[in-house]
């Protein structure tokens, strides 16, 4: 198992940072009541998910903890057959309605109001609600007449189900569905925080870790707390016999790939340099790094050393381009297309230097 | 539906309006709609207004008031986005509600009774008068049946093409209600043959009181200043406003003490003030290196980057130490970030984007 699935807290009064936000969750696990839909936001790797399943385990106790894997089918009124993976137990439910893809409305129509025609199978425990509980992850990947379908639903039957919801970005949800949720923000945690959790986590494991190291990892990791672990853990890996103070954080190969290009491009500006650019950019594409994530970890790395003057210029073709990477389809052309108006911007600002 | 515990209910559901009386601000709407109620005369009805102005409640109460609670099912059709309505089912399960004759009795709303005839309809509403005897007295029990299309703009044109002739065809015993936010998205055959109400957005004061109301009811005690930010917030949106006193309420429980301005910005997904004063000082240093971090460091407190953008636009609106032209090359930025966003883009590129611009006008502005 990863450290990072193994030392998760799955109680609400082991999580660690954001107390507030832990204060909050435990008041509504304790009059589970008055608990409203839930709106979790914030980047990946801040501890939504385990805010969630730690909130949902102060609600109805252990069981939330068996969970089964279930595969349904759905008809859609065009008679295609959708396939959706869900998690359940015997309290809650999670689906991330994005994957049905086009089809996700219905998904979100059918599954819900079947959820919550039917009531909870309480237990005798007292403090247990007498609610089920839908995890919508990946919120934002819905399309709009999906949330559209949430609104009504979200009122409707909501004295016998609650939603969560979770997403990385508030502003692809639709204000109705928001204004009928309490949002959570998430935020990731800070550079210091994730030196405190990755001491914790050395010292479940065993292994000491010294705090220079601990600081390099939060430092690397941009503060996704899920990414530190991993790379504690990578660290742990290379060098069994303990960990150093100044040993290299590991990073990954895809990121020093990029790296690289951001070299190539800023070391010289030619047709074949723009080609041979392409080769890596398939080689990254092939190997499943989103194109998004491409050009950002580029913008970063084409910046770090770029004059002041040329910056507003690249961000905005930067964010030029990513718009079309958005709207298109072929997402090489628009990587391309990028680095070749970075290299005419920059080779203009160099022949002007030294003329 | 089996019994529930009230308190269980979110509050929004629980405090909608019973009867038109008691709806909150929309004075016209529901004087015209009072009328109808008395005379028994109720046109087909489009309500459009911004989410949270009462149009769902004012459209349920009048069905209240309308129809005695054992007709309710019977009368009243309740369609909305969650369920499906396409083309298919407007001709199929609209139409087929549409033609069925009012007052079918509960023994023969069989669907072989459904094509009950002109003369049996007749009968049966003898019947039900008899049976129910002194409690219909109060209601009108007009002789129509009522389509409620709420989000009727999320219905698409082909399928808003085949209501047209329906809603004429029937209009002998089918009402329609359409509720949506944005008019222009009914089009126009439909919307010309209902009579238009417009909702306005709450004003502070009237929702004050019903919030007042329902603290009270609740046993809630809350500082009046909570009170304030909360409508300061919602932006005459009701149903926000309520459910952000709900969450106050299950947060800080009845006394509400340790709940801040703060918080009640983080529970409706906004970013505090303090965010945009920072931003705003970064870019008016002209470092672009800072903008970037302070950019970074608020994608990764996970603020949503639209929100950033109006509050941006305030700060460059308002602020009297650039020119004009700075503010309007700033603005035409902001506007197509949004737009960007929308469209599916990362949000840190984009802001970066539109600070880096803010970061050159305002330079070019000092000078």
């Amino acid at each position: 198992m990863l450290w990072v699935d193994k030392h998760r807290p799955s109680k609400l009064e082991d999580l660690t940072f954001h107390g507030d936000i832990t204060s909050r969750l435990e008041a509504m696990a304790s009059r589970p009541q008055t608990m409203p839909h839930l709106f979790f936001y914030g980047p990946s790797g801040s501890g939504k998910k385990t805010r969630i399943s730690s909130l949902l385990r102060g609600l109805f106790g252990h069981g939330t903890e068996r969970l089964k894997l279930d595969k349904r089918t759905f008809k859609t009124p065009s008679n295609k057959t959708i396939e959706i993976n869900m998690i359940t137990s015997n309290y809650h439910i999670e689906i991330s309605p994005g994957d049905a893809g086009n089809n996700d409305r219905f998904v979100v129509q059918s599954v819900i109001k079947e959820i919550a025609s039917n009531t909870n199978v309480t237990t005798s425990k007292e403090k247990a609600a007498d609610f089920k509980v839908v995890v919508l992850s990946e919120v934002d990947r819905l399309s709009r007449p999906a949330q559209a379908a949430l609104r009504r639903t979200m009122e409707k039957y909501s004295h016998t189900c609650r939603l969560i919801l979770c997403c990385n970005n508030l502003s692809k949800v639709i204000e109705p569905v928001r204004s009928r949720c309490l949002g959570i923000r998430v935020g990731a945690p800070t550079h210091d925080e994730i030196c405190d959790v990755l001491k914790v986590v050395a010292r479940k494991e065993s292994i000491t870790l010294p705090d220079e190291l601990a600081i390099n990892i939060a430092r690397e990791s941009s503060r996704n707390l899920r990414r530190a672990i991993l790379m504690m853990e990578a660290c742990h890996v290379q060098k069994r016999d303990g960990l150093t103070a100044n040993q290299p954080v590991p990073k990954t190969d895809w990121e020093l790939y990029i790296a690289q290009l951001a070299k190539d491009i800023a070391a010289e500006q030619t047709p074949q340099k723009l080609l041979a650019a392409r080769e890596k950019l398939y080689e990254l594409l092939v190997n499943c790094i989103p194109a998004s994530v491409i050009l950002k970890t580029l913008v970063q790395e084409l910046t770090k050393n770029l004059d002041d003057t040329l910056k507003p210029q690249v961000f905005e073709w930067a964010a030029f381009y990513e718009h079309r990477i958005a709207m298109g389809s072929k997402e090489i052309f628009h990587l391309e297309a990028f680095i070749a108006k970075f290299m005419a911007i920059y080779k203009k600002y160099l022949n002007e230097l030294f003329g | 539906m089996p019994p529930v515990s009230a308190k269980s209910i979110p509050w929004v559901e629980l405090y909608r309006p019973k009867n038109l009386d008691q709806v909150s601000h929309q004075v016209e709407v529901v004087a015209t709609l009072k009328k109808a109620v008395e005379t028994g005369q109720l046109p087909h009805l489009l309500l459009h207004g911004p989410p949270g102005s009462g149009k769902t409640s004012v459209a349920l109460a009048l069905c209240k008031q309308l129809y005695h609670p054992s007709q309710l099912k019977r009368r009243v059709l309740e369609l909305n986005a969650s369920d499906e309505r396409g083309i298919s089912v407007v001709r199929d399960k609209i139409k087929q509600f549409a033609s069925l004759t009012v007052g079918g009795s509960s023994k023969s709303s069989g669907s072989n009774k459904m094509k009950s005839s002109f003369l049996v309809k007749k009968d049966n509403q003898k019947d039900e008068k008899m049976d129910e005897g002194e409690d219909t007295k109060h209601y009108p029990n007009p002789p129509f049946k009522i389509i409620i299309l709420d989000e009727a703009d999320a219905v698409t044109p082909d399928a808003q093409a085949a209501l047209r002739r329906i809603i004429e065809a029937y209009s002998n015993i089918t009402r329609f209600i359409l509720i949506c936010n944005y008019v222009s998205r009914i089009i126009e055959p439909v919307a010309s043959r209902c009579a238009k109400f417009r909702f306005q957005s709450l004003p502070v004061d009237s929702m004050k009181k019903r919030l007042q109301d329902i603290a009270s009811h609740e046993g809630l005690t809350v500082k009046d200043d909570i009170v304030d930010e909360v409508l300061k917030l919602s932006g005459g949106d009701m149903r926000k406003a309520v459910t952000t006193l709900q969450c106050v309420h299950s947060l800080g429980g009845s006394s509400s003490c340790n709940v801040t301005t703060e918080t009640i910005y983080e529970m409706v997904g906004l970013c505090t003030p303090g965010v945009f004063d920072a931003l705003w000082e970064d870019i008016w240093s002209g470092e672009i290196g800072r903008v970037q971090k302070t950019v970074d460091d608020i994608c990764a407190d996970g603020f949503s980057a639209q929100f950033l953008l109006d509050g941006l636009t305030d700060k460059v609106v308002s602020s009297d130490k650039i020119n004009d032209m700075a503010k309007a090359t700033i603005a035409i930025k902001i506007a197509e970030a949004e737009k960007m966003m929308i469209d599916g883009a990362d949000e840190g590129l984009q802001l970066m984007n539109v600070c880096s611009h803010a970061l050159t006008a305002v330079a070019t502005s000092k000078k």
